[in-house]
């Protein structure tokens, strides 16, 4: 029988290996009973009995094989998840949400701030591997210690661009000092067409997303990732609605035009 | 139309629960109050003589806490699924405010394919609706177009003549077999009691207190300003009451009960809670009252509902009115919204 995803049943899945990736931030590589396929923007629900469960973004591309889940310690079921070791279960149901789309019909611009940096993660290196685009990735983060997957963005040459950013530097830091719209603002072409991909708190966006239409994008071209504490991840527990739309189900990836009107989301 | 009595109702009652269906039915529970709960005898419903129950039978289908998943009890790190139990019911005495209720819960469910045990409990359901002779004060269902009578989604509707004397309106398929099955028990309804009914419905909503600003106010909703919301979240309590007794609230939450075993529960959620709205790192969606309530207000009132689910989700029930000890209530929201 095929499983239904549309409900709380869960999966098995083995935690196959753990990464530090930064301060209170680990990527998990997992391993579920059945293979799950899924698009860069989706996401799953990961839990631990007795604990909980929660939303997370898939920080792999569809190709690399494990799924992996990029993680900050920051409440219940991160903190009980950053205390697991490799070889321990979690529970997994999914995937959820639409995902980003996968054709930015010119160039690609990513943009993503701190913990925002893993479900675009997946979109990059899915894009790199499907096709050959002009592709800026801008990646900000609070300090060098908060900064993700430095170390496998920075061998990309050619027609692929990485921007690394910090807020505050420090005397090791080689790459640019500053929020990430000043990067973008220094090295952000005009752009005629193609597709912005944003996924960071909400603080940022708004920033962002005024940047993005100043370097010539048009609303409906840029997608934004929204965060929700959804329960269910199917359209039901009723804790991601905006408006009469619900983040599990119509996003998480929403273009700009879609919900420019829900302040909530773009503090 | 037919006519049935008290006497014959229980008769039919007691049939259904001789053939093992689970009959849930208002009863008394003293001081005036009544509540929907499992009959295990026909002689201990009662349909009318009330206004309506203290909370709407929602809770039958959507149960304010149910497990839906066991851990450790034998594979470390697995959360079995529990699987509702499905009995063959009938609900009988739903108020029409209150089955509307449930029809906009089913549309809410319907816009996606989920598995979930409030769907697998609705699908066996004989609805037997009571149509209401007599409003309390914080009714509305005339300015909600969901009552005093229902107009569909029953399969029997029950319309007081007088006291223990109903007209039976047949409203399905399901409905007409069973008045065949039982027609023995029921007679045909005269001219003269169709003009009885039609006076009755008039003088019904006569009684009514009268509410203009209602349907101006939703009219208004996206006009609210955000001060009108600020006034009410202020004087509200942030209890939840206006959720746990809406008849359309539908939010819940999942949470795991138990350490090394346990079982995973859901249970009733409330959107005036700030733990609602709260997100990953101490960031919160709706920090401030005032935004929780216009939140819940346009879940029910806004226009999109009309497109999505055909109608506003709100059935003029009136307990959001009754249990708010803040007055931050629909009806003083209304009146401000017709203000603006």
């Amino acid at each position: 029988m095929k499983r239904n995803r549309m409900s709380h049943k869960a999966l098995k899945a083995e935690i196959v290996e753990i990464k530090d990736e930064a301060e209170d931030i680990k990527s998990f590589f997992v391993r579920p009973d059945e293979e799950l396929e899924f698009l860069p923007g989706q996401f799953f629900m990961l839990s631990i009995c007795g604990v909980g469960e929660a939303p997370f973004s898939v920080a792999s591309a569809p190709h690399e094989g494990l799924l992996r889940f990029t993680i900050r310690k920051s409440g219940k079921v991160t903190s009980a998840l950053h205390r697991l070791r490799a070889g321990e279960l979690l529970g997994i149901r999914g995937p959820y949400g639409n995902g980003f789309p996968l054709d930015p019909g010119g160039t690609a611009v990513i943009i993503g701030g701190g913990i925002g940096m893993a479900p675009v993660r997946s979109l990059l290196f899915h894009l790199l591997k499907k096709g050959d685009f002009d592709l800026w990735a801008f990646n900000g983060a609070r300090s060098p210690r908060h900064i993700l997957y430095a170390d496998e963005l920075l061998g990309f040459k050619g027609r692929t661009k990485i921007v690394l950013t910090v807020d505050r530097a420090d005397p090791g830091w080689k790459y640019e000092e500053g929020v990430i719209t000043v990067s973008m603002e220094k090295y952000l072409p005009k752009i005629e067409k193609g597709t912005a991909y944003v996924c960071g708190p909400p603080v940022m966006f708004r920033h962002v997303v005024k940047t993005l239409l100043d370097k010539g994008f048009r609303e409906e071209n840029i997608y934004l990732s929204l965060e929700a504490h959804m329960k269910c991840a199917f359209g039901i527990c009723g804790h991601c609605r905006i408006g009469n739309k619900f983040v599990c189900v119509d996003g998480p990836v929403f273009p700009y035009s879609e919900i420019k009107d829900y302040e909530e989301f773009l503090a | 139309m037919l006519k049935i009595n008290v006497q014959a109702l229980r008769k039919i009652t007691g049939a259904f629960l001789e053939e093992g269906k689970t009959v849930y039915a208002p009863r008394h529970l003293g001081m005036g109050d009544f509540a929907f709960d499992r009959i295990e005898n026909p002689d201990e419903f009662q349909i009318e003589g009330f206004v309506n129950t203290l909370l709407p039978p929602k809770e039958i289908f959507f149960r304010q806490m149910e497990t839906i998943g066991r851990f450790g009890w034998k594979e470390e790190g697995l959360c079995e699924d529990v699987e509702p139990e499905i009995e063959d019911k009938v609900l009988l005495g739903i108020r029409p405010c209150d089955l509307e209720g449930l029809l906009l819960i089913d549309a809410f469910y319907d816009r996606v394919d989920a598995d979930m045990p409030y769907k697998r409990r609705r699908k066996k359901t004989f609805i037997i609706a009571y149509a209401c002779p007599e409003p309390a004060d914080t009714c509305f269902c005339v300015e909600t177009d969901s009552g005093p009578w229902a107009k569909r989604g029953f399969d029997w509707q029950l319309h007081g003549l007088e006291e223990g004397i109903y007209l039976l309106e047949v409203g399905s398929e399901k409905g007409r077999e069973l008045a065949d099955r039982f027609a023995d028990l029921m007679e045909k309804a005269h001219d003269g009691d169709l003009e009885l009914l039609e006076a009755k419905r008039k003088e019904t909503l006569g009684k009514f207190k009268k509410r203009p600003y209602i349907k101006r106010g939703i009219g208004n909703i996206k006009k609210v300003g955000e001060e009108v919301y600020r006034y009410l979240g202020d004087r509200c309590f942030r209890c939840g009451g206006c959720n746990y007794l809406c008849p359309t609230c539908t939010c819940y939450n999942v949470a795991d009960i138990g350490t090394r075993r346990g079982e995973r529960v859901l249970f009733w959620d409330s959107c005036q809670f700030e733990g609602y709205s709260r997100l990953a790192g101490d960031l919160n969606l709706r920090p401030d009252q005032g935004s929780r309530l216009k939140f819940r207000f346009e879940c029910k009132l806004a226009e999109w509902n009309t497109e999505t689910y055909g109608r506003i989700r709100c059935t003029g029930c009136g307990r959001c009115i009754y249990t708010c000890i803040g007055d931050a209530d629909i009806d003083l929201f209304l009146k401000k919204a017709s203000e603006t």
